[in-house]
């Protein structure tokens, strides 16, 4: 587990290093920085953004997010401290949308049932909630492959666990970690 | 509560889509997007109205347009020109410091896309609205600008510009004369720190560039020693090259200090740190009042572009000598192009592309906002938008 993550995070750098065909003229691929990460995730979520526990998660992971934006700050302790901070953010937004019973004033799940167990996360459902979750972390439509990807993650996360509410906030929070987490939501 | 699926798995599969869309050509949403998160710092959302605005005036080619949309974000403020200005105000260059009243008058000074070359010489600050718990802004503390920040004022519509910027100091000079560059440079300390920096900041260029052996030693003052460990040549290779041109313009600081957290002054006589140490060498320099003059002129300080008067009295004289400088343009070109474009511009390899934006900077006015939009649209910034 630890292998497959250190080498995934390292070819998760090399990609970003590596000039692309989209990167035309001199564009120059960068990380967000801390104060542009944080930013961004009150965009994305719509988290009150002096709530407790992201101001929590933020303070705890500051001098690990990176601190210019460099590529070359992206570490370990870097994604990890991302991940924290992104975690937060999602819980909070997860809880904001469970608790608003007009599903069209959720932020990003208008179609879940919070009411319900995993075993409600039907494939539409699931396909709804990637895709807010690609407009909202990456600005685009997931591609088909992150799609399936996420769809694995839905099923791993929904897998074992007690067909409750509470295990459908655990489940969303996996996804919307990980959407939250990825290349495509850490390059500026 | 802990993602089950490994969050490494995304990235992979993240870090390959996006070597699939690699192959894919920029739509003008793409671009319009790009040139938002760039300027503001943070992404904007594929439901906000001004998207569709900006990828029209991208497909028009009114790349200018479509920056002035993202410089009126209130982000661009919050988050680019805090990081802009934060590492220049700080002896650590560190984007982590507090907000302070450096930090407004440099992001105010943007906004109002004011003449660049005030930052260094205005007699001005920025302040917060004045609000129930939120103290004036004060010499003595950062509580105004500290509460400011804790409330997440926007700082686009929440700065105020106030003249003088400080009532009790006649000798205001922009950011040289903020409290925040105070507590970072005239704390301690005999006050040649603020010019060291000054140079760093303001005009790109530390001081191992542009000490010079052989200038007149008149100016060192008395604390320095002439045969440090007993041998005067050291005096001569190492500490010369820097006292000199460093001593000579320092005194226009020297009615400066920062004591427990108050940024003091002294009318007319320089505080008693400028001739502290005097038995080391009496027979230098003193310190009697704020006047300057520029020794770093020759050799290699040549191309710092010095024009107007090499001598003055007080810091705005000073701030005034480094703003109309040709390597002030050039510094704030390199400054601005490092926040957009995320990476630095080579003054050798591009050198024709520095001067093409440091002379439009100049020409315009030295319109920072403007040399923002300008900077980002630039092919060599964000690719060909």
């Amino acid at each position: 587990m630890r292998h497959r993550f250190l080498m995934a995070t390292w070819i998760f750098a090399a990609t970003a290093l590596a000039p692309t065909a989209r990167a035309t003229g001199r564009f120059n691929v960068g990380l967000k920085n801390f104060r542009q990460f944080f930013e961004a995730l009150v965009l994305e979520t719509g988290v009150n953004p002096t709530d407790p526990a992201v101001v929590t998660a933020y303070s705890k992971a500051l001098t690990r997010l990176p601190r210019s934006g460099a590529v070359a700050e992206l570490t370990t302790p870097t994604v990890l401290a991302v991940a924290s901070v992104a975690g937060a953010f999602c819980a909070r937004m997860i809880d904001a949308d469970a608790l608003e019973t007009d599903p069209t004033y959720r932020h990003a799940h208008q179609t879940v049932d919070f009411g319900k167990g995993p075993s409600a996360l039907t494939d539409g459902i699931r396909q709804d909630v990637v895709n807010t979750y690609g407009r909202l972390f990456w600005q685009r439509m997931p591609t088909a492959d992150e799609r399936a990807l996420l769809a694995t993650l839905f099923a791993d996360a929904a897998t074992g666990i007690p067909d409750t509410p509470l295990a459908t906030k655990s489940v969303l929070h996996a996804v919307c970690g990980a959407a939250a987490t990825s290349l495509a939501a850490l390059v500026n | 509560m802990q993602a089950r699926t490994p969050i490494a798995a995304i990235l992979l599969l993240c870090a390959a889509s996006s070597a699939a869309r690699a192959a894919e050509p920029l739509t003008d949403q793409d671009k319009a997007l790009r040139l938002f998160q760039r300027i503001a710092g943070v992404p904007m959302m594929l439901d906000d109205e001004r998207l569709d605005v900006m990828t029209a005036l991208v497909g028009a080619g009114r790349l200018d347009a479509a920056a002035r949309i993202a410089t009126d974000d209130a982000a661009f403020y919050r988050v680019t020109l805090r990081d802009w200005a934060s590492v220049m105000g700080n002896r650590d260059e560190s984007p982590y410091s507090d907000f302070d009243d450096f930090q407004a008058l440099a992001i105010g000074t943007v906004r109002d896309n004011l003449d660049a070359r005030l930052l260094l010489m205005g007699n001005f600050r920025y302040d917060g609205p004045a609000a129930p718990g939120i103290p004036t802004p004060s010499t003595a503390n950062n509580e105004h600008y500290r509460l400011l920040d804790a409330e997440r004022a926007d700082l686009r519509t929440n700065l105020y510009r106030i003249t003088p910027q400080w009532p009790t100091i006649p000798d205001a000079a922009g950011l040289l004369t903020t409290r925040g560059w105070a507590a970072s440079h005239f704390a301690g300390g005999t006050n040649r720190r603020a010019l060291q920096y000054a140079f760093q900041e303001f005009l790109c260029t530390p001081i191992a560039r542009w000490k010079d052996p052989g200038l007149d030693e008149g100016y060192i003052r008395r604390d320095v020693d002439r045969a440090p460990g007993g041998n005067h040549s050291t005096f001569e290779t190492t500490c010369r090259t820097c006292h000199a041109p460093m001593d000579a313009m320092a005194g226009a600081f020297a009615t400066f200090d920062f004591v427990n957290g108050n940024f003091a002054y002294s009318r007319g006589r320089p505080m008693g740190k400028m001739n502290q140490h005097g038995s080391v060498y009496p027979q230098g320099n003193v310190t009697s009042d704020s006047s300057w003059v520029n020794l770093a002129t020759k050799d290699q300080n040549v191309a710092l572009g010095w024009r107007g008067p090499l001598a003055g009295d007080g810091p705005a004289a000073l701030g005034l000598m480094l703003a109309n400088s040709q390597a002030f343009k050039q510094c704030m070109v390199q400054r601005v192009f490092h926040a957009i474009c995320r990476r630095n511009l080579d003054a050798q390899s591009e050198a024709p592309l520095l001067d093409n934006l440091a002379s439009g900077f100049e020409t315009s006015g030295y319109r920072l906002k403007t040399l923002f939009q300008k900077i980002a649209i630039q092919p060599e910034c964000l690719g060909d938008l």
